[in-house]
């Protein structure tokens, strides 16, 4: 309503207009060469803009008269105001692409406006103007109002670019909605290109010809290397994706919903996942689970051999992640004897070492295939006995790798170069002294007790950051402690209790207030778990709620009081010496066969538990793993109270010195 | 090759996914579980995204590479993994416990 009362006003301002022009032109068209230079630049650039366009040839007629008042009114203040009014309107004319007739008009309009207001230019209307543009009609007036003969080719490109944006927008919304309609022919330049772009966006959206592939080179490409490597790698980050969504909900939102998720009261595990393998892991036992230092989720574990009897080797070493409880191991390692012992090598997050049953040691690298990177030589030089046992120790510059057996032998490697031993260490069982290397050969003597005889190593671990100091867990049933000097080994200290051969020696992680890293705990077939201090030869207490061999016994990494154990009937048990020490706080029955393996991921909050069957269960510990700090002084009491205990009363259960140098007597007797 | 077919059909049977797509750079059809149609629209999709997203990944750093690209709805989640050559997508349906 408001454009046509103003199209309407305009007409009349027009034809006034056109008089006073006719007038102007008469009087002043000598001065025409003077001024022509500024002008024909600003008019050309204007009929640049719409270049090659259709615009009516009125447009051009129009020019001629507007050269014509700008020359005239050249030396006046108003007149680069008209210059510039004109000029841009043309192009915000021409350029908005509307029908020629409302172009002509427009065009005339400005003439009217600019010559009846006469306002000085100020910087601020140049914008107004700018953003005004858009709208025709506006724009027509607003530039008209202002701008100088400085301004007139920075607004002139403001108003292309605005109108630029405009059309693109446009353009894309005509693509969207249905085929861009056909532009009409009065079209400016502008509106060409807007119609280009839409044929741009037509062409993505509709008319892109998507190459056909028939069977055969669709074969070809599945076929293709590039493609197998393609897909196991996306398959991969695919599958993670998947599993991820299944555990975690990222679009979760807390301010709904408060009805589920109500919290068991009673502290357990909670089995979160099973990990087997229908070809890999099935009629295997697991022997060993270690977590990758590295990556928090992975975790490698070793396998005996087929019991079924199969093609593939005997040996297996398969790499999980427990993100995303894959039905499916992340790599699979190889080797031809079974593996007793495996992890990540510390300091090279890609290397897993891995102990065999013939006594060669094997290294493999995630980057590379299934089969070892590096082997040990299997003669006299390396193990000849089953590696139940190793540690990488040192620092991230010089470690080591050392290795433990039953043929008593400690061997340290050299990670890069696996062929020979960088030094080999007979073990012998005479409290303070020690042989090197050469002498005795692999001896394994029947007598436990008689001194000289070489021992039968199960387990080795050396506490963190220590190089020549260790304890060993031993067929006999004694943990040792001893220590490398160069090529002796001194044994130090002989705990004895266990009547049957130590299945694991765990040290206490003890990482909190108290330091509690003088105690550890050993796991034995005589159906206990023992406590012990370092500084004690006997037991500080015996775990004995069991009715089987109890094939290991794990500190949590992050809570005092808190371990686990896995026996021969199958039962996971934990343990929490705060609340209870005769019995377990928690018992699962894993599987129909033995537990063999425990492992703590890093942070405490999973526990891996291998069993006979072959199969990984993944638990939930979380709830064990922020202990307060109220825990450590309370298991500090607990301790004391065990061992002034185990002064006071000579149980035969937990052993004085002498009835357990006699039990180990009666042992050796039979 | 077996291995591929496991991997493809073991994604494709996990619970909530509702197809599996791959095609090459081309946008040509490769190995599909949807019908010729969707996986074609599919396809143009990709080939036309694709570019953009990898675009809006360089603001920020130049030499980056997209490699996981995913669209998420509260029920609906379509990934993609390209490539150099090729594009793996998985069209997935959130389930609710």
């Amino acid at each position: 309503m408001d454009t046509e009362a103003m199209k309407n006003q305009r007409k009349k301002e027009l034809e006034e207009m056109k008089k006073r022009l006719a007038e102007i032109k008469e009087k002043n068209k000598n001065s025409k060469a003077a001024a022509t230079t500024k002008p024909t630049i600003s008019s050309p650039s204007t009929t640049d803009a719409p270049a090659g366009t259709s615009s009516p040839p009125t447009t051009g007629m129009d020019f001629d008269s507007f050269i014509d008042s700008v020359n005239q009114i050249v030396p006046t203040p108003t007149s680069p105001t008209t210059a510039a009014a004109d000029s841009t309107t043309t192009t915000t004319a021409s350029t908005t692409g509307s029908t020629g007739a409302g172009g002509y008009r427009a065009v005339l309009s400005i003439h009217t406006m600019v010559s009846e207001i006469d306002i000085p230019p100020k910087e601020t209307i140049m914008y107004t103007k700018t953003s005004q543009t858009v709208d025709l009609d506006s724009a027509v007036n607003t530039a008209s109002s202002g701008t100088n003969e400085d301004h007139h080719q920075t607004p002139n490109k403001n108003n292309k670019n605005k109108y630029h944006m405009h059309t693109l927008t446009t353009s894309q919304e005509n693509a969207t909605s249905t085929n861009n309609t056909e532009s009409p022919p009065t079209n400016t330049a502008t509106t060409n290109t807007s119609t280009e772009q839409t044929d741009d966006n037509d062409k993505d959206q509709d008319d892109v010809v998507i190459p056909e592939l028939d069977d055969f080179e669709k074969q070809n490409i599945l076929d293709s290397d590039a493609f197998k490597s393609f897909f196991t790698k996306s398959s991969k980050v695919i599958e993670r994706a998947l599993y991820l969504d299944d555990s975690v909900d990222i679009l979760v939102d807390y301010t709904l919903s408060d009805d589920s998720k109500s919290k068991s009261s009673g502290k357990e595990l909670k089995l979160v996942a099973t990990l087997a393998d229908e070809r890999w892991t099935k009629h295997r036992s697991v022997t060993d689970i270690n977590w990758s230092p590295k990556h928090p989720e992975l975790v490698v574990s070793s396998y005996s051999a087929n019991e079924a009897g199969s093609h593939d080797p005997d040996g297996v070493v398969l790499v999980w992640s427990v993100n995303n409880y894959f039905q499916k191991p992340e790599y699979v390692f190889n080797c031809q004897s079974p593996v007793m012992t495996t992890f990540f090598s510390k300091f090279h997050p890609t290397l897993i070492v891995g102990g065999t049953y013939s006594g060669q040691i094997v290294i493999w690298d995630t980057r590379a295939k299934s089969t070892p990177v590096q082997r040990t030589p299997l003669s006299s030089v390396g193990h000849t006995h089953p590696v139940y046992s190793m540690a990488v120790v040192g620092s991230a510059n010089a470690n080591s790798l050392v290795s433990i057996s039953t043929d008593a032998k400690l061997c340290s490697w050299n990670l890069e170069n696996l062929l020979q031993p960088i030094e080999t260490i007979e073990l012998n069982n005479t409290k303070n002294t020690s042989s090197s290397g050469t002498g005795s050969g692999t001896g394994a003597s029947s007598s436990v007790s008689g001194a000289g005889s070489s021992i039968a190593v199960t387990s080795l671990i050396f506490p963190e950051n220590e190089l020549s100091q260790f304890y060993i867990g031993t067929e006999e049933g004694v943990v040792c402690q001893a220590s490398r000097h160069g090529s002796k080994i001194v044994m130090n200290e002989r705990y004895k209790g266990h009547f049957g051969p130590i299945t694991s020696v765990d040290l206490h992680p003890s990482k909190g207030n108290v330091d509690f890293s003088q105690y550890f705990i050993s796991s034995s077939t005589d159906w206990t778990v023992k406590l012990w201090s370092t500084k004690k030869e006997a037991p500080i207490y015996s775990f004995e709620d069991y009715v089987d061999y109890v094939y290991d016994a794990r500190w949590s990494p992050v809570h005092p009081s808190v371990f686990a154990t896995g026996d021969g009937s199958g039962l996971l048990s934990l343990w929490d010496l705060n609340q209870d020490l005769e019995s377990p706080i928690f018992r699962h029955k894993v599987s129909q066969r033995s537990v063999n393996r425990l492992s703590w991921s890093h942070d405490g909050k999973k526990l891996l538990v291998g069993d006979s069957g072959g199969s990984l269960s993944l638990f939930d510990s979380t709830e064990f793993s922020s202990p307060t700090s109220e825990e450590w002084n309370q298991f500090e009491d607990v301790i004391d109270k065990m061992v002034s205990k185990s002064h006071s009363q000579d149980s035969p259960l937990l052993g004085s010195n002498e009835t357990d140098g006699m039990a180990n007597l009666s042992i050796s007797d039979q | 090759m077996s291995e591929i077919e496991e991997s493809f059909k073991r994604i494709q049977t996990h619970k909530g996914v509702v197809g599996v797509l791959i095609i090459n750079r081309n946008g040509s059809v490769i190995k599909s579980t949807f019908d010729q149609e969707t996986s074609v629209s599919y396809s143009k999709m990709v080939i036309d995204i694709f570019p953009k997203a990898d675009q809006l990944l360089k603001i920020n750093s130049d030499n980056d590479e997209l490699s996981f690209f995913r669209v998420r709805s509260k029920d609906n989640d379509i990934m993609i993994t390209p490539d150099k050559d090729f594009f793996l997508l998985v069209v997935n349906k959130i389930h609710k416990e």
